[in-house]
């Protein structure tokens, strides 16, 4: 007996540590958790996408069309021809490893094909491999390789891993956006039908039906419905929303998920609430749309080709309308698409038969930064209308929040809102804590669920993908007694709240104008008991 | 010689081989950034394992209940218990604390003498690696429970919608 070795020495002889190996002789391990469903053929078929059909990430056969690589080679070949920036992204990348530690997904899993120069290297090494003179005879020496049905799905899975937030190209010398190799790098896989279903179905109903949930227009005006109901029994105020209003003054695009899903719904309230007081107030007139009832564009996560076409429709809403400009709510995405690809996807010649440069009817404000787009952010219009003393606020009614503010990726890195959203929040609370800096503004940590990620069977990613924002939001409200966190964005509000579930409990998830619309006095209100939430107003609670 | 003592003189490097035996669970590169940079915010993983490992192994030294190591010990596991370890690679680390330490005591007394030195000590490292279970079992549970939620509101509205509800389960 005594030759048997102790437990304790048995156990120290399990390794747990994985081989060695160079990364292009890591295979591709598919985990449960990390990746999402694949595409429904059917949602792949209504968009005339290429190559819809039923197959699943676990199988060995993925029901490839014969010619794939042919494909692929096509595909690669057209895009290194149109998009210059992909190009000079394929040839540039030094691998200096300054993007490496940035992203948040590997930031929070350690795994290597999660640093951005590795992701973007999965593409690159093929690119080299069968497409630079050099990289075909020398090969791997060179960082090449050949494109083999182990490679593409290497692809599909870590191209599924981005969130496309650009973290990384903030510290990239040379300024290679990384998200434009995940985006070229989807759009590659969108040739063979090897989407996932979170983003081809949303995009599939946002065609035919205007919004990503497939939500028709007597439903969606349901929905407004019962929040002007509640906004009735809470200020006893009710608002009368215009929907498809010919001559409007503003058309009102706002993502879906604020109609729909908590807690952006009480934020949506608050879109409805602002409207109602400056119709009163300043005879200002906002309508709705059920036809662009969608300001996301998950096209974006699929193609330019249907980024495109889910982004024209709220310029064709606006010009069939007859509207002087369009008012965008609280979306992120919807954002990075507007400020960044529509003027070279619909064109300003297309969008701009009608409309003007903004201009605030209320205040005179010129929002010349928008004078293309010939669309405003809800953060800049409302920031603008506290500047001029145009909103009644009463602070007092936020007392019991300790707000922290996450600067959504696109908005604040796309396109620049980072002050705006922080003078509106301080406006209407009394207690605001920034998160400490290399988490916020322009290198501010992504939710982990953008660019389509935000599924449920993908949980243990966005967990990861969300820890050093969460870890970040944890250190306010440990040292400061933060205890919510607000965004200026629909994926964040669904994303966020399960984080902070997971990893700082204490902490809720709110969106700005749910804020302004709690601190707004509209003339003649009942005396509010409770918040849009139906809580207790601070100083209510005994009464 | 007394093990308390020995515990104490030894902790910075007992400390570093035991957040060591947590980060080599990850592949290379992913454990060269985990021991590299200290900043709180930019590396929150490393930054968790070193910390708590310390403070962990502070209350495993003295005479404190062994519950008091749960706030420290869950702040590693919640993560681990998201990086898709199966549960015994998730946990590989809390029992290696004996062995780490086992090897170090047997360069300073007869080997002998290592397993009567070791013994109650080995005891509360044993109970640690119980409420690691427990805290492991709760993030998992979590994220199910999460799961499940989001399905079940997601058919709840659906019916409510319907007016397939009773009034008592739509306010419920």
């Amino acid at each position: 007996m005594s030759d048997l070795p102790r437990p304790e020495a048995l156990f120290a002889n399990i390794d747990y540590t994985p081989p060695k190996a160079d990364w292009m002789d890591v295979p591709v391990d598919i985990k449960p958790g990390r990746y999402c469903y694949a595409a429904n053929p059917e949602s792949v078929k209504y968009l005339d996408l290429p190559n819809a059909h039923k197959w699943n990430p676990l199988d060995d056969d993925w029901g490839l069309p014969a010619n794939w690589q042919e494909i692929i080679f096509n595909g690669l070949r057209e895009r290194l021809h149109k998009y210059r920036s992909f190009k000079i992204f394929m040839d540039i990348c030094v691998r200096c490893g300054a993007c490496a530690d940035k992203c948040h997904f590997f930031i929070g899993s350690g795994d290597p094909k999660n640093m951005p120069v590795l992701r973007a290297e999965l593409l690159r090494s093929v690119y080299r491999g069968e497409f630079t003179t050099f990289g075909k005879i020398m090969g791997r020496f060179v960082g090449g390789r050949k494109l083999t049905p182990d490679v593409l799905k290497e692809w599909w899975y870590y191209f599924f891993q981005c969130s496309e937030c650009r973290r990384c190209s903030v510290f990239c010398p040379y300024g290679i956006d990384t998200a434009e190799v995940t985006i070229i790098g989807r759009e590659l896989l969108n040739l063979l039908g090897l989407n996932i279903d979170w983003i081809a179905t949303p995009v599939a109903n946002c065609y035919r039906t205007g919004n990503h949930l497939g939500i028709q227009p007597h439903a969606l005006i349901d929905m407004i419905d019962f929040f002007c109901d509640d906004i009735e029994d809470i200020t006893g105020i009710r608002p009368e929303p215009s929907f498809n209003k010919k001559g409007a003054d503003i058309l009102f695009v706002t993502p879906s998920g604020d109609v729909f899903a908590d807690p952006g719904t009480y934020t949506c309230m608050g879109y409805l609430m602002l409207f109602e007081y400056l119709k009163r107030e300043y005879g200002l007139d906002v309508t709705w749309s059920t036809y662009a009832s969608e300001g996301g564009n998950f096209g974006f996560f699929t193609s330019h080709e249907t980024m495109k076409r889910l982004n024209s429709k709220m310029y064709m809403e606006a010009d069939r309308l007859g509207v002087k400009w369009i008012l965008g709510g609280e979306c992120g995405h919807m954002w990075r698409v507007v400020h960044q690809y529509m003027d070279t996807l619909n064109g300003p010649d297309f969008q701009a038969a009608r409309m003007e440069v903004p201009s605030n009817p209320i205040t005179g404000t010129v929002f010349k930064n928008a004078a293309s787009t010939k669309m405003v952010h809800i953060a800049e219009f409302t920031a603008d209308l506290i500047k001029h003393g145009k909103l009644n606020l009463d602070k007092k009614r936020n007392a019991n929040i300790h707000l922290t503010w996450h600067d959504s990726c696109n908005t604040a890195r796309g396109m620049g809102l980072l002050e705006e959203p922080r003078f509106v929040a301080k406006s209407v609370v009394e207690k605001f804590t920034d998160m400490p800096e290399g988490t916020i503004r322009e290198q501010t940590f992504c939710c982990g669920g953008g660019a389509g990620l935000n599924a449920g069977e993908n949980d243990e990613l966005r967990m990861m993908g969300g820890l050093p924002r969460a870890n970040a939001v944890k250190y306010v409200h440990e040292k400061h007694g933060v205890n919510m966190l607000g965004c200026v964005c629909a994926i964040d509000r669904a994303v966020l709240p399960n984080s902070m579930a997971y990893w700082v409990p204490e902490v809720s998830v709110c969106g700005l104008h749910e804020l302004v619309a709690n601190a707004l006095v509209f003339p003649g209100e009942k005396e509010r008991e409770t918040d849009l939430r139906g809580e207790d107003l601070p100083g209510m609670e005994d009464e | 010689m007394e093990l308390q003592k020995f515990l104490a003189d030894n902790q910075h490097s007992l400390c570093e081989q035991w957040a060591e035996a947590i980060i080599k669970t990850y592949p290379e590169e992913g454990a060269k950034f985990f021991s590299g940079s200290s900043n709180q915010f930019a590396n929150p993983v490393g930054n968790t394992f070193r910390s708590n490992v310390e403070r962990i192994y502070k209350i495993l030294m003295s005479d404190a209940d062994i519950c008091d190591c749960s706030v420290d010990l869950d702040g590693i596991l919640r993560i681990r218990a998201v990086q898709g370890f199966t549960p015994s690679v998730a946990l590989c680390f809390i029992p290696a604390l004996k062995e780490i330490v086992r090897r170090q005591l047997g360069k300073s007394v007869p080997a002998d003498q290592v397993d009567a030195l070791i013994h109650d000590w080995s005891i509360r490292v044993d109970r640690l690696t119980m409420i690691g279970f427990d805290l492991y079992m709760n993030c998992r549970e979590l994220l199910w429970k999460q799961k499940a939620n989001q399905l079940y509101s997601r058919t709840h509205k659906l019916l409510e919608k319907a007016n397939l509800l009773k009034d008592e389960e739509v306010a419920g």
